[in-house]
């Protein structure tokens, strides 16, 4: 099988499983009624170490599982996974990741950056969503719980060898 | 390669990107809701099952660990549980009597017949994976005779509050949208006196009441019950919703707005009941 193919579907794998833990067990670890976004942790791991196509495709894939389990309208979260995802790849072989400050620089920016994301999708599309609320107490409670469990997560999928970095990205 | 297949193929991760964006946009503006439930269904019965299993392990897990203490605490509980059986058993007879009572009552006056529900007891196996939609879902699907448009609703601190409605459902689970969604909207009534309103989701966990008559600001008070007015046939009469925590009177305005903290909460919610009405 094809490596890249190997790969998105791991990474979708691994994305779905992060969907399906946060929607049941993380809820009873939520603060103030937050939960993290391991799923977006997964995602910008994946982006950074095999790049903007596997990142994209999976985060799309992923997104779209999310929808069928929320209230969101189909696409909302494959769209905001599928930019991020894009994005955060063409960083993919220009970025050293160490083990703990870059998993929390870009979880803490990846997570600011969906919020600001999801506001610009909810005024547009005019999309009822109650947990809607810019810069408010609950993103920066996620900005937080991403950013502290990124160097773990980050560390447990170092250990995945088909997520290792392409050739050409290796820093 | 060269011409279109060639461009195709040196630019595929910015192709990729550009088809995944548009399909994704096209989902958003056909889907805002309830217009392409059919894919969402069939995604919610794939998916529920991973949902169920992931569910019962991690309640096994807590199940085990707190039984010990839970034991103890029951014993404890039965000797309780005795003492006031006896005194329901009295209550009951009371009940009994007094439900004949009402029974002959509205004979007399000639009230019709309410819709009678059947509690389906569900249990809360999911909410929504992010942290922007209150999406929540029930172990009980259209094979428990659970349908879209049915009523939830569940018993805390010894009142029956309201928790929401069915918007979805797949063959083992169902989609509950909980009355704190902006997109809600229940008929209500002050429970004492009597303006009618209607209740939807105000962000941040609150409700709101809104097209109540400004002549209630006199009479309605802070901690007031807000009951569902069974208008709209949607609710049943009489389940609560909440009690009012705020009152704003814009002078530009013809109605009040009242702020109702919920009856229930929604964060340590586990066990519900559907009502399922018809056969």
């Amino acid at each position: 099988m094809d490596r890249e193919l190997k790969t998105i579907l791991l990474s979708t794998l691994l994305l779905g499983s992060a969907v399906l833990l946060q929607s049941t067990v993380l809820r009873w670890v939520a603060l103030k009624g937050v939960k993290p976004d391991l799923a977006l942790i997964v995602l910008v791991f994946v982006a950074v170490r095999r790049g903007s196509m596997a990142a994209q495709a999976s985060g799309f894939l992923a997104g779209l599982l999310e929808d069928s389990l929320s209230l969101s309208p189909l696409g909302f979260n494959a769209l905001l996974r599928t930019v991020l995802g894009f994005f955060y790849g063409l960083t993919a072989g220009s970025i050293f990741v160490d083990p703990v400050l870059m998993p929390v620089l870009l979880i803490l920016v990846a997570t600011i950056l969906k919020g600001l994301a999801s506001c610009l999708l909810v005024v547009i599309f005019r999309i009822p969503a109650p947990g809607f609320q810019i810069f408010a107490g609950p993103l920066w409670i996620e900005v937080g719980y991403n950013a502290l469990l990124a160097p773990f997560l980050f560390a447990l999928l170092r250990r995945l060898r088909a997520l290792a970095p392409r050739e050409k990205d290796r820093v | 390669m060269t011409g279109v297949p060639g461009y195709l193929q040196r630019h595929r991760t910015g192709v990729t990107f550009a088809v995944l964006v548009f399909l994704s946009l096209l989902a958003i503006l056909i889907s805002n809701r309830n217009v392409v439930l059919k894919p969402k269904e069939v995604g919610q019965s794939v998916f529920s099952v991973f949902q169920i299993s992931l569910n019962g392990v991690a309640r096994w897990f807590s199940g085990t660990w707190s039984a010990l203490s839970e034991l103890k605490r029951l014993r404890a509980e039965l000797a309780g549980a005795r003492e006031k059986l006896v005194e329901y058993e009295r209550a009951s007879r009371d009940l009994m009597e007094l439900r004949r009572e009402n029974q002959a009552l509205r004979a007399q006056l000639g009230f019709a017949e309410s819709l009678t529900y059947r509690y389906v007891p569900a249990r809360l196996i999911a909410k929504d994976p992010g942290n922007l939609f209150s999406t929540m879902v029930l172990d009980r699907g259209s094979r428990h005779g659970v349908r879209k448009g049915m009523p939830v609703v569940a018993f805390q601190g010894g009142l029956q509050g309201l928790v929401g409605r069915v918007v979805m459902t797949g063959l083992i689970t169902s989609t509950i949208q909980p009355i704190t969604d902006p997109d809600s909207y229940v008929a209500a009534r002050l429970a004492s006196s009597r303006f009618d309103g209607l209740v939807s989701g105000g962000g941040s966990g609150l409700l709101v009441m809104s097209y109540v008559k400004k002549l209630a600001l006199q009479e309605v008070q802070y901690g007031e019950l807000v009951v569902t007015s069974g208008l709209g046939q949607v609710f049943p009469e009489g389940v609560h919703i909440g009690r009012v925590r705020e009152m704003q009177a814009k002078g530009y305005e013809a109605s009040l707005e009242l702020e109702i903290e919920p009856i229930v909460d929604f964060g340590r919610l586990e066990n519900v009941f559907i009502l399922s009405y018809g056969n």
